[in-house]
């Protein structure tokens, strides 16, 4: 009873992540595909291809896009820390 | 007991009659302090809140110039126009539509990736962090991710739908399927949060309700309506809200995936106050539509509030 049930239980699990990790997992194996296997629906990549990698970095300054989203971020975090903690210290310890 | 010494209490009463004649001044320093703490919030959200709010009301009783710069008082001509314009209709039947399909679903697929999630099994940490790992997906990512597996060509739902014998779905390309697919792809967005937030509702659940419900004998089933998804009703509550009216303000998805179209099927009401003011340059309707659905979305909330609280068990 015990094991049909954790049996029931991974099954249930493995299929749920399964399907809801997909579209990550997909896209991660896609980055590793040439053009003519995503062409032809291939899920799985037949070799492991970083040219696509390579392409991204030559075509766009991505370390640039990648520094200022990491400024925004924290800028935003600091920010959001300092004021929210205000805001909501004065709501949680002083009536009024 | 505290023995009580008759000078203390003297004393206590000096000072209870000291703060019932305090000046105004005195009195108001809690609102003074909490000012001062608040000050930072206030003044961003007066800037960028507040002042937009009133701004948008304020022009949507104007004609406007390209530059956005009210031109022309033309008091509720706006509203009225809205209200007999066919896009503005079709645009909030589609909104509805959208909500109906995201809200019930999305909840419902998180309750459940929760509770199985919630379950104490070896390897439980791995699942918890694969269910909650949209959180950390970007609204443009994911879009561009399901464009590509909506694709009629290369995408690969329609291979895995070959693979069952199922002919292949027009998602993106017919009026009904693109709404579908734009709710699919919402509510996969939506779930890594709502997955988290419910499982660490189930996670302050007392376990002692659970030891005597099965002591009596009680089955998973009567457990789950009869414990689990009445403790769990305050975080349900909280998570049908939130979902209902981030469902409400969808865009970055509209955008990427179907651009409002195949014949303003997916045109949801906040791509279409978009599509208004900055396509159009018709700051005028676009805010009129945009107090509609402040309006819309207000009243729908408060109307969840007056009926949903009612069946909320607060601890």
């Amino acid at each position: 009873m015990r094991t049909a049930k954790s049996i029931l239980l991974y099954t249930l699990l493995s299929l749920s992540a399964l399907i809801l990790f997909f579209p990550i997992l997909f896209s991660f194996l896609v980055s590793f595909m040439s053009g003519s296997e995503v062409l032809s629906r291939a899920v799985i990549p037949s070799q492991l291809q970083f040219e696509n990698y390579q392409k991204v970095f030559d075509s766009v300054p991505l370390f640039h896009y990648l520094r200022n989203s990491f400024v925004v971020s924290a800028l935003v975090m600091l920010g959001q820390l300092v004021i929210c903690s205000l805001a909501a210290f004065v709501f949680a310890f002083i009536p009024f | 007991m505290n023995a009580v010494n008759p000078s203390q209490v003297e004393a206590k009463i000096k000072a209870n009659r000291l703060v019932k004649t305090e000046s105004i001044w005195a009195k108001s320093a809690n609102i003074r302090t909490a000012t001062l703490y608040l000050l930072p919030s206030i003044l961003l959200f007066s800037l960028f809140l507040f002042y937009p709010m009133l701004k948008t009301i304020y022009l949507s009783f104007f004609l406007t110039d390209a530059q956005g710069n009210a031109a022309l008082f033309v008091g509720l001509e706006n509203y009225l126009y809205l209200f007999q314009s066919d896009q503005f209709r079709k645009s909030t039947i589609a909104t509805i539509l959208f909500v109906l399909y995201t809200v019930p679903l999305g909840v419902m697929l998180a309750l459940y990736l929760a509770l199985l999630a919630n379950e104490k099994l070896k390897g439980s940490g791995m699942f918890r962090t694969i269910f909650s790992s949209t959180v950390g997906m970007s609204v443009a990512a994911s879009a561009v991710i399901w464009l590509f597996l909506f694709h009629p060509t290369v995408g690969v739902l329609n291979s895995f739908l070959g693979l069952l014998r199922i002919d292949p779905i027009p998602w993106l390309l017919d009026p009904t399927w693109a709404l579908i697919s734009i709710a699919i792809t919402t509510i996969w967005m939506n779930t890594g949060f709502a997955f988290l937030i419910l499982l660490g509702g189930l996670q302050n659940i007392d376990q002692h309700l659970y030891e005597s419900a099965r002591i009596d004998g009680a089955g998973y089933f009567y457990q789950l309506f009869r414990i689990t998804i009445p403790m769990l009703s305050p975080t349900l509550f909280f998570i049908i809200t939130i979902t209902f009216i981030n469902s409400f303000q969808s865009f970055g998805q509209v955008d990427i995936l179907t651009r409002g179209g195949p014949a303003e099927s997916t045109n949801l009401i906040v791509y279409s106050i978009y599509q208004e003011a900055f396509i159009n340059y018709q700051f005028g309707t676009a805010s009129a539509q945009a107090v509609l659905l402040f309006l819309i979305v207000f009243g729908l909330t408060l109307i969840q509030f007056k009926f949903g609280e009612k069946k909320v068990h607060y601890q």
